[in-house]
């Protein structure tokens, strides 16, 4: 008979493998080079506060937004503070959670409202004014291009998004408070005309652009170095300073490569697997990258019963630097309903996240209906699957955008 | 001079126990992982001053305690951006239905009170080392630990049976079956205690 130490050491088995020394180093430093920073800015935000002191009352704190069992309301007044912010979980804009026709009422959306919301970790939910989110001038014809690109990278602490005052991306520290312009300019008519792709590696330290008129390019978000990629390829995934930039053929998703120093590309072997899959970010190391396939009628986007099969459902692993197979595993433990097709960052040196919509049931009439996505935890050399979070808001469209993806 | 020298090998060989502690605490993964970030990176801020004549493992658990006392106490759980726990893992039979009991039970007592049980259940530490542990005084432990007890047997009736190790030399007498007066009266204060707690 088990005995209560029994029961609590079993629980404690399910708690998941880490790896975690760079990651809090990288934390750890930042955190160091925002004190410096932050030190030498007292005076000024000392002198900022008296004078705000003088023309209003100052509030206690912030307050987070509403989140009742996961599910999020348009109700978010509170603006993201300059620094201090803790690591996000996800992003959402709803279109005010009203109903939205392209091309009849999106000019209507120019309100807080219509704003990316951030959410971190510990529950918050700030409004992010300096990201452009709608786009309200957009035509019934480009409905698929709605909204500015904003991305959180894997490790949640930075944010990548466009900021319409610079004409410009822009990549912020959530604690530290830093904000680095991305010296590509780009114009909200270029961007309303032809989406644009953003890739944030797992740390926040680069950022590549694909879309737009030949833009095509990798940043070193903290020096403003920007590596234009060769014509005819486009970024498809980015790992930090040191690891590789993935790119992709021109018309050929199936066709990848690895940017060399000298800036050509090493491409891969044609990949085993079609339709050409999904690839996530690389590992924390830069060596690995991982792609879901075999699933059937996986990410449908009609709510209700579905036809999917896991029964092939393989989780595949390629090494970042020659595009050689490592490793296939097929999954086990999925849920039934299973169709996580995204890869996104990775937990571990053995984890990835992989994440599906949320599409539990038709609404109700007169009910708003439930979007978001729902994630798991993949262990790429067991195949393991373990639901990890369900995030969610109420909306009858808009985005939600995961760290890591 | 690199002032990580030794972090990584600390963290690399004790991240893992310190993560089924998280876990234990927090009762869901996400969090855990979370949890264990942040006092790793205050560990890392101090790891030259730990490094040098400290106890860094005995400071790791004792700000893994006091964060999840005090990040539990500023949030409510209905912040929580999950809709539900992780599903519980493919095995069956009576094992597994009392994981997922204890687990929920868990998740209702105070952050103290799941501490204390984490400490002294799990980590198997005297009443003495707790309360170093929690900077409480022995006594306090001993309450709380009856109190916790007490509160469990409440939510999770089927698991006295389990609970019955659980008498310690020293602590205070914990009720034994459920809905029995000192049951009632163990749920009362630890009602109480929950809500001084918030």
């Amino acid at each position: 008979m088990s005995t209560f130490r029994d029961q609590l050491q079993s629980i404690a088995d399910g708690a998941p493998a880490v790896d975690l020394a760079e990651r809090v180093i990288r934390r750890a430093e930042r955190r160091r080079r925002g004190a410096r920073a932050a030190a030498g800015a007292v005076v000024l935000a000392v002198a900022v506060a008296v004078v705000a002191a003088g023309g209003a009352i100052v509030t206690g704190g912030q307050r987070g937004g509403v989140i009742t069992s996961g599910v999020i309301t348009s109700k978010v007044t509170d603006t993201l503070p300059a620094s201090g912010v803790g690591p996000l979980s996800h992003a959402y804009y709803d279109w005010c959670g009203e109903e939205w026709t392209p091309g009849r009422n999106t000019h209507t959306f120019a309100r807080e409202c219509a704003q990316w919301n951030v959410v971190t970790r510990a529950g918050r939910t700030y409004r992010m004014p300096e990201a452009l989110s709608v786009y309200t001038e957009q035509s019934a014809d480009e409905y698929m291009n709605t909204n500015a690109p904003l991305v959180i990278s894997a490790d949640g602490e930075r944010v990548a998004y466009y900021s319409e005052k610079d004409q410009a991306f822009a990549v912020r520290d959530l604690h530290g408070g830093q904000v680095w312009t991305v010296p590509v300019p780009v114009s909200r008519a270029e961007l309303v005309a032809r989406p644009v792709l953003l890739l944030l590696s797992p740390g926040g330290t680069r950022l590549g652009l694909w879309g737009g008129s030949g833009l095509d390019v990798v940043v070193e978000v903290e020096t403003g170095h920007v590596t234009h990629l060769p014509d005819g390829w486009h970024v498809r995934a980015v790992g930090d300073a040191g690891g590789p930039v993935i790119v992709t053929r021109e018309g050929r998703d199936d066709e990848l490569g690895a940017l060399r120093e000298d800036g050509t590309v090493r491409a891969f072997p044609p990949l085993e697997d079609t339709p050409p899959p999904d690839l996530g970010q690389p590992s924390p190391d830069g060596r690995t990258l991982a792609y879901l396939t075999g699933m059937t009628g996986a990410a449908t986007s009609t709510p209700g019963p579905s036809e999917r099969s896991t029964a092939n459902a393989t989780i595949v692993t390629l090494d970042a630097a020659t595009g050689e197979t490592l490793r296939r595993t097929r999954l086990r433990g999925a849920p039934r309903d299973f169709g996580a097709m995204r890869v996104g960052g990775w937990l571990s040196r053995t984890e990835v996240v992989v994440t599906e919509p949320v599409m539990d049931r038709v609404p109700k009439r007169g009910e708003t209906p439930t979007l978001g996505e729902r994630t798991y935890r993949v262990d790429v050399r067991t195949g393991r699957v373990r639901p990890l979070a369900v995030h969610t808001f109420r909306g009858w469209a808009g985005s939600l955008e995961l760290p890591g993806f | 001079m690199d002032r990580y020298q030794g972090f990584r090998e600390f963290v690399g060989a004790r991240q893992q126990s310190l993560m089924r502690s998280a876990y234990l605490l927090t009762g869901d993964a996400h969090l855990a992982e979370d949890l264990l970030q942040n006092v790793l990176v205050k560990v890392a801020r101090h790891w030259p001053k730990l490094a040098g004549g400290g106890d860094p493992e005995a400071y790791t658990r004792r700000a893994l305690i006091n964060e999840h006392i005090s990040w539990r106490r500023r949030r409510r759980s209905a912040e929580y951006p999950q809709e539900h726990p992780p599903e519980p893992g493919h095995d069956s039979g009576d094992d597994t239905l009392h994981r997922v009991a204890l687990q929920r039970a868990l998740a209702r007592l105070t952050p103290r009170q799941r501490a204390v049980i984490v400490l002294r259940f799990y980590e198997d530490r005297s009443v003495e080392e707790t309360a170093q542990l929690l900077g409480c005084s022995p006594g306090t432990v001993k309450s709380q630990t009856s109190h916790a007890l007490g509160r469990l047997r409440v939510l999770a009736p089927d698991l006295a049976h389990l609970l019955h190790d659980t008498a310690a030399p020293g602590d205070a007498p914990a009720a034994a079956t459920p809905g029995a007066p000192a049951a009632r009266a163990a749920s009362r204060a630890a009602s109480d205690a929950e809500e001084n707690d918030r």
